[in-house]
């Protein structure tokens, strides 16, 4: 056992006990419910703080993983578990950490189930982290795997009425997906004889069969978590039935983990079996951008308008990682970093309204005018969303275009097309929210978000704007 | 000089958007005016004293990305920023004085923080910045507007424009390698697609400058108070359009089809103005058309006879700006009266008014006719007909023959304030200064083509447009995008959603795996059954498994 | 004589305490489950510790021989019979009934199955088993009171004699084939000879009631049609020990004694694996009751433990052990929340029962979770060690289709598994659940400490698992 307190298995435990703290923490009562929530809150933040250390530690334009932990695991089979980070996994897991705390903003006041909310999230977020910093393909597939339980149980738990019916898909793809992974994964450990490092796969080489079942196994279980046709589906009907935001959020972050895995597991010189599959993705990737980003635009939802944009975004980055050009992959981890935080905001303030628009008995057409400071940040984020400099995703966007477009430009072609037209309905959509000649609600700002959710917000504003003005402003150094 | 400019007036303008408060309302936005009239002053005693000052920043310096921020100082730069800086003070001058503008700090500071972005725009020396500026325009813009409706097209109209924008400099950047202005001709040796970069160009542009097709957004603003419209139509995304077109002109030659797009919306794009100026009933979607044609007009100089950009700014800029004051002058006289059907006879009241209108106007149409030479000139001197007709019949209706105005406008009918007045005579006089002793032969015969016109008022039959429902409410863009775009992506979308989603995957995969483990299900418990029949069964299957697994091994 | 005494210790402490509690429960006035817990206990651990001391000596080595091997596997019944007897007593103690019957039985059980490991005598292996058979027989019997227990019951008794019939009949058959019963013996005959029809027949006559015993598709209907009839505590009891002891021998027999019937056995039991892990999991989807559901999953894991296992190879066997022990402890962890879910005194046997039992017991519901994504052999709980190794020896094996199969069965038993979880956490409560008794907690956190050791430190098991292994190594 080589070095085992060291940090980066510390962000995966912080998480972890947080989530225990919080099992055991008293709920009962208002005090209670403060209770679990403020644990809850300060486990993830104090995540945040490793996290930002460990940017210090690590030397940011170093290729390859640093601050590599291994922990001998298993001697037969010869199994070891290695963790390590870069500049793409540590980027994703603050932006991850970010998210979180703006989810928790969103169900602060939740009452029901909160302490079954924040320990499933918690564990969630624990294992995740796990994910990210995995840098052998055990326990990336452990991890992998792990993260589906507490998403499991949040869906089961804040369901609605429909719950039984996209639990079972979200069963059917992620564990097919998870399956089919750790067959691969056993397969390819078999195959190298031992121990599988995930930078090592860059240079694996395999006979022709088993390259063939391998990489479609790989695509297949990665892709079961990306919302791309006909895998889409779970994911579509997860996020126009949960109410909750957390929730929502949590497995809005779990395509995240098939994007992640095609990062790792795509060589940089495609073999030429994968020609096949990426010419085949692709084309499924444009035509589900296409074809969500039209249901988004008909859908009166906003969580589905939310789903189709992100689905859309979330297909962009995946065909983007395919290209395997470094400059699009650095670019697509600095985009994750606003790309998540905006997604947290919206669908959290999106919530926020839903509630409101129920609690006050109206229709939210205009009622964003009854509320300035939410109106303030829903408008930030959305005029943000649909790729103003308002954040890195601007420029970010802009290299991953240019370099798309320059690849295939039918395929840029349709990615723009998609990217209006999910833009466009966002727009629609804030306008609506806007509209005060539809408001129906007269007193202003009785029931706005309180001073401290909106100075944090404005904060998280600013720090979409540094990473526009000043991309990696946080990393020191950089 | 520019540089600091854009950073006082950034700063003054972020600080009073945020802190926003009723009883400094009047003070800062007055504030707001006197510093960027004095920061006009001083920019002013810089181009005349022709100072040069370089300014670079280095922004982003990564291996993918390097842009820097250039606020550079020169001759050209100030002979393209000081009419907007101008305008802009009009238009503050105008906010802090009206009644009726309620949010003047906000306006104010808006304006403000948009001449950051203009000066940005226009001293760009590559791609990434002049992008950003016109996203910030849009966003401005969209501030500036207060109304929802008004809003709507606009914001989707400039967010089309600027993804087509982005996109035509993605794909230049992914082919050329360099966000440098000074290396987009090497796109067309480099690039590939040139057909798609000229069409979006060309799209951005129209989109941008609210040419024929897309000109519905700037009809919307028309329910907006008339300063803050005058603002938009030539200071705001208007504007960017026109810089876009400046800075990206070689791409639009790169393939057959950029130049002739623009050149027809541009011819277009006039017939339209003048149908709205001529047929319209409201005045400030009068004073809409009228921006238009010389919109029009500008790019048809540009795009036909390549004529200088500086000229063609000041025309559309100080024309416009002539345009919307003469009818703001009139809108405010008369009470904030809208529609042109309910006045007539304005004259009796409002005689110096009209004399400062004229001036103004003839001023521009002045200046418009030294402006060329050559064929362009030919085409500057019809222009110019095409324009003293129209605005004669528009003055012709508004002060002279019999009035239609209810009696409390005319019982209140008063001359333009005097900030709009003084507004109008600083513009005639700014534009009658560049023109000194010449054209003015043509610029007579122009003045006689104006008095003919209001005496014999050749066009009076379209009064009867006013009433036409048709012609006042219609939006046929509007109907053909939603006939064209709209409806058929919807009803795809539906075909999809239904088709794909619920029949395909709902119905098929997931309802099939259902079936399937319900079959297994059903036939596994009859297997279950607790039955000692079953039970010797399974025993002697099992003896017999083994027996056949037996001889199998035996064979 | 003294030193064979001394050696047989382990057994003759078992022996003991059957006429110890057979006294107690005649004479001592006041006597309660715990009182024969406590007797059972002492003499358990007296057993325990003997085997251990004498863990490579061996009494009568003509009949039984002792090695790593044995002792491994008669630590694992005694300590899984510790873990049920301490639970049992919290359900004797509760629903206030003597025990004395059931310790007797228990211990009864504990001894032949020890015996049947321990022993290289076929005689003594179809008297071992047909004691065991017939204790776990009358085993059932206790606070057996309807109707329907009386069918299952006599189907079992049937079948159970039956199976030791036919294992008497092989023994025979050995017996008159060799003249004699050791193991050595017959194996030498089975090498040496061609086989025909008869020694197939009594090769199966000794291989089908192991599968019996151990509950394996398609001879797994006593063990499930008794799960839903039989006490929790004797449903534990008869789920988990026979299944340890049977599958002891069983290995034993088939790498030591008919290693020449590869050919017909190899196949047979990829077959019932096959069977097994289909069978198990399609049947535990439509299941409502809890233990028969659980016994449905039961018959899953056997089929990945036999997968597992072929073909007989070291990597095989070890891995074929670990997911034996790792599903051994998580069902002893079901088994210990199945003591905690209880109703105005009564225990809980249906699904149905047990809807939203989360919003009062959340921490038993989440162990229970815990237990089920174990068995699901879900990352990173400790079925996931046994199924790695599994899948990894069917991978070195290039045995891709049962690899195929038992994920497809997985996925299958993810939908018991799903329903489950839905009951518990998703579904409004339907019942007052009582407290749960401070021992059950206490077992539940020796059951996670394990959990927690197996998941972080595997190694730490796995490796002195392989040395113990040794003995049926190759």
């Amino acid at each position: 056992m080589l070095n085992t307190f060291s940090i980066l298995s510390l962000i995966i435990a912080i998480p972890f006990l947080g989530m225990l703290f919080t099992l055991f923490a008293k709920e009962a009562g208002d005090n209670g419910t403060r209770n679990v929530f403020s644990v809850a809150v300060f486990a993830v933040i104090a995540n945040i703080v490793m996290i930002l250390r460990i940017f210090m530690l690590m030397e940011v334009y170093k290729p390859g993983l640093q601050l590599v932990e291994t922990y001998n695991w298993m001697q037969n089979p010869n199994i070891d578990i290695v963790f390590g980070v870069d500049v793409l996994s540590l980027m994703l897991l603050l932006a991850i950490h970010i998210a979180f705390i703006i989810g928790f903003i969103g169900v602060r006041n939740n009452l029901e189930h909160q302490k079954s909310l924040m320990v499933w999230s918690l564990m969630f977020l624990s294992m995740i982290t796990g994910f990210f910093v995995a840098a052998d393909i055990f326990s990336f597939y452990i991890f992998f795997e792990a993260m589906l339980l507490p998403l499991f149980m949040l869906l089961g738990m804040f369901g609605d009425v429909k719950r039984q019916e996209y639990i079972n898909r979200f069963l059917l793809y992620n564990m097919l997906g998870a399956v089919i992974f750790f067959v691969a994964t056993v397969l390819l450990f078999n195959y190298q004889h031992g121990m599988l490092e995930l930078q090592q796969l860059n240079n694996m080489k395999l006979n022709s069969r088993l390259e063939y079942f391998i990489w479609a196994a790989i695509f297949i279980s990665l892709l079961s978590r990306i919302p791309v046709w006909p895998f889409h589906y779970w994911i579509a009907s997860v996020n126009s039935s949960i109410r909750n935001p957390m929730i929502f959020l949590i497995s809005m972050i779990l395509p995240l983990t098939g994007i992640y895995g095609f990062v790792r597991f795509l060589p940089k010189t495609l073999p030429s079996i994968l020609g096949n599959y990426i010419l085949i993705l692709q084309i499924i990737g444009v035509v589900t951008m296409l074809f969500i980003a039209l249901i988004g635009l008909i859908n009166k939802d906003r969580q589905y308008k939310i789903f189709s944009y992100i689905t859309v975004y979330y297909i962009m980055y995946m065909l983007g990682i395919l290209t395997r050009n470094e400059v699009i992959l650095l670019n697509i981890a600095f985009s994750f970093f606003s790309y998540l935080i905006i997604v947290a905001s919206m669908e959290v303030f999106s919530h926020y309204i839903a509630k409101e628009q129920n609690q006050q008995g109206v229709l939210d057409d205009g009622l964003l005018c009854a509320y300035p400071k939410l109106s303030i940040i829903y408008s930030f984020m959305t005029l943000s969303a649909v790729g103003l400099p308002l954040s890195s995703l601007f420029l970010n966007n802009f290299l991953i275009l240019s370099d798309l477009l320059a690849v295939n430009i039918k395929m840029g072609i349709i990615m723009l097309l998609s990217l209006v037209i999910v833009s466009s309905a966002l727009l629609k959509e804030l306008f609506r929210l806007r509209d005060a000649e539809k408001c129906a609600l007269t007193a202003s700002g009785q029931n706005d978000i309180s001073r401290g959710i909106f100075s944090f917000m404005l904060f998280i504003c600013f720090v979409l704007l540094m990473s526009f003005i000043k991309p990696l402003w946080f990393v020191i150094g950089a | 000089m520019i540089a600091n400019s854009v950073f006082v007036l950034a700063l003054w303008g972020a600080l009073g958007s945020i802190l926003v408060s009723p009883k400094s309302n009047r003070i800062m936005s007055f504030m707001t005016f006197m510093i960027t009239s004095v920061i006009f002053f001083f920019l002013s005693k810089n181009y005349l004293a022709g100072t040069n000052e370089p300014f670079s920043f280095e922004w982003l310096k990564y291996m993918s990305l390097q842009v820097d921020i250039d606020l550079s100082s020169n001759t050209r730069k100030f002979e393209q920023i000081l009419p907007i800086f101008l305008l802009s003070i009009i238009a503050m001058l105008v906010a802090v004085f009206n009644s009726e503008e309620m949010r003047k700090q906000r306006f104010c500071c808006l304006v403000a923080l948009n001449l950051c972005v203009v000066c940005g725009a226009v001293c760009a020396v590559n791609l990434m910045q002049l992008l950003i500026c016109s996203c910030l325009m849009t966003v401005l813009g969209f501030c500036i507007i207060d109304d929802m409706d008004a809003r709507k097209k606009y914001a989707f109209y400039n967010l089309l424009a600027d993804l087509s924008l982005f996109s035509v400099c993605s794909l230049t950047y992914g082919y050329i390698g360099s966000l440098d202005f000074k290396s987009l001709p090497m796109f067309d040796k480099l690039g590939a697609h040139r057909d798609l970069v000229a069409i979006l160009l060309a799209f951005a542009i129209s989109l941008k400058l609210g040419l024929f097709m897309f000109h519905n957004q700037l009809y919307d603003l028309s329910v907006l108070h008339f300063n803050r419209l005058a603002y938009l139509l030539f200071c705001s995304t208007p504007f960017a359009g026109l810089i876009i077109l400046h800075k990206f002109y070689p791409l639009t030659s790169v393939s057959a089809y950029g130049q002739p797009i623009l050149k027809t919306l541009s011819v277009l794009t006039v017939c339209c103005g003048i149908y709205s100026a001529l047929f319209m009933n409201n005045i400030k979607e009068k004073t809409i058309g009228l921006v238009q044609i010389l919109f029009g007009f500008g790019l048809i100089q540009l795009l036909f006879f390549s004529a200088d950009f500086k000229v063609i700014e000041n025309i559309i800029l100080f024309g416009g700006a002539v345009f919307c004051l003469m009818l703001y002058a009139v809108y405010y006289a008369s009470s904030y009266e809208l529609n042109v059907s309910k006045m007539g006879g304005f004259i009796s009241g409002n005689k110096f008014g009209f004399l400062l209108q004229m001036i103004a106007f003839f001023a521009l149409l002045h200046y418009l006719l030294i402006s060329f030479s050559g064929n362009a000139y030919y085409v500057a001197l019809g222009f110019a007909a095409i324009l003293t007709i129209v605005v004669a019949h528009i003055l012709r209706q508004i002060f002279f023959g019999e009035t239609h105005a209810d009696e409390r406008v005319l019982a209140m009918l008063k001359n333009p304030a005097w900030y709009l007045l003084f507004s109008l005579l600083a513009l005639g006089g700014l534009l009658a200064s560049f023109s000194y002793q010449k054209a003015l032969i043509e610029t007579g015969a122009m003045f006689i083509l104006f008095v003919v016109c209001l005496i014999f008022y050749p066009l009076r039959k379209t009064e009867a447009l006013y009433n036409s429902e048709l012609v006042q409410e219609s939006d046929a863009f509007e109907t053909i995008f939603d006939f064209l775009i709209i409806t058929p992506l919807t009803i795809l979308g539906r075909i999809l959603w239904l088709l794909v989603d619920f029949i395909l995957i709902e119905r098929t995969i997931i309802n099939s795996l259902r079936d399937a483990t319900g079959l297994m299900i059903r036939s596994v418990s009859k297997l279950n059954m607790f039955s000692a029949k079953l039970y010797i069964f399974y025993v002697l299957a099992s003896f017999g498994l083994i027996a056949f697994l037996a001889y199998m091994g035996n064979k | 004589m003294l030193a064979k005494i001394v050696t047989f210790s382990p057994e003759i402490f078992l022996i003991l305490a059957l006429p110890l509690i057979g006294l107690i429960s005649r004479y001592r006035s006041s006597k309660t489950a715990k009182t024969f817990y406590s007797v059972s206990k002492i003499m358990l651990l007296l057993s325990m510790l003997a085997t251990v001391i004498f863990y490579n000596r061996s009494p009568f080595p003509m009949l039984m021989q002792n090695n790593t091997y044995t002792t491994l596997y008669k630590i694992f019944i005694e300590l899984l019979a510790f873990g049920t007897f301490f639970l049992s007593c919290k359900w004797f103690l509760n629903k206030n009934r003597s025990s004395a019957m059931y310790y007797t039985l228990g211990l009864g059980i504990i001894l032949s199955l020890n015996v049947m490991i321990s022993t290289v005598h076929f005689g003594i292996l179809v008297g071992g088993y047909f004691v065991a058979s017939l204790l776990q027989y009358f085993m059932l019997k206790l606070g057996a009171e309807d109707y329907e227990y009386e069918e299952g019951g006599s189907r079992y008794f049937a079948f159970m004699f039956l199976f030791s019939g036919i294992m008497l009949m092989s023994a025979l058959w050995f017996h008159a084939q060799t003249g004699s019963w050791n193991y050595e013996v017959v194996a030498k005959y089975y090498a040496k000879h061609a086989w025909n029809v008869k020694d197939i027949m009594a090769f199966s006559g000794i291989f089908l009631p192991l599968l019996f015993m151990m509950g394996v598709a398609p001879l797994h209907f006593c063990k499930i049609e008794l799960s839903g009839l039989s006490i929790l505590p004797v449903c534990m009891l008869n789920n988990l020990l026979p299944l340890v002891g049977g599958y002891a021998v069983l290995l034993c027999l088939l790498t030591d004694v008919f290693t020449s019937m590869q050919a017909v056995y190899l196949p047979f039991l990829q077959i019932v694996a096959i069977i097994s892990l289909l069978w198990g999991a399609i049947s535990a989807i439509k299941e409502e009751n809890l233990r028969r559901m659980f016994g449905y999953c039961g018959v899953y894991s056997l089929g990945f433990i036999i997968l597992g296992i072929l073909p007989f190879s070291n990597n095989g066997i070890t891995s074929s052990f670990v997911y034996l022990v790792s599903y051994l402890l998580t069902m002893w962890g079901v088994y210990t929340v199945f003591f905690a879910f209880k109703s105005n005194g009564e225990y809980l046997s249906s699904i149905s029962d047990i809807s939203g039992v989360f919003a009062q017991k959340p921490y038993v519901s989440v162990l229970l979770t815990v237990f089920i994504v174990s068995i699901a052999g879900s990352p990173p709980m400790l079925i996931f060690l046994g199924k790695l190794q599994v899948i990894d020896n069917m991978m070195i094996n290039h045995a891709y289709g049962e690899v195929v199969v038992a994920m497809i069965a997985l996925l299958l038993l993810l939908n018991a598994f799903f329903k489950m979880i839905r009951t518990m956490f998703f579904e409004p409560r339907s019942k007052i659940f009582d407290r749960a008794d401070r021992g059950i907690y206490f077992c539940l956190f020796v059951n996670m400490v394990f959990f927690l050791i197996g998941i972080l430190n595997p190694a730490l098991f796995i490796e002195r698992f392989e040395l113990l292994l040794e003995p049926i190594m190759r």
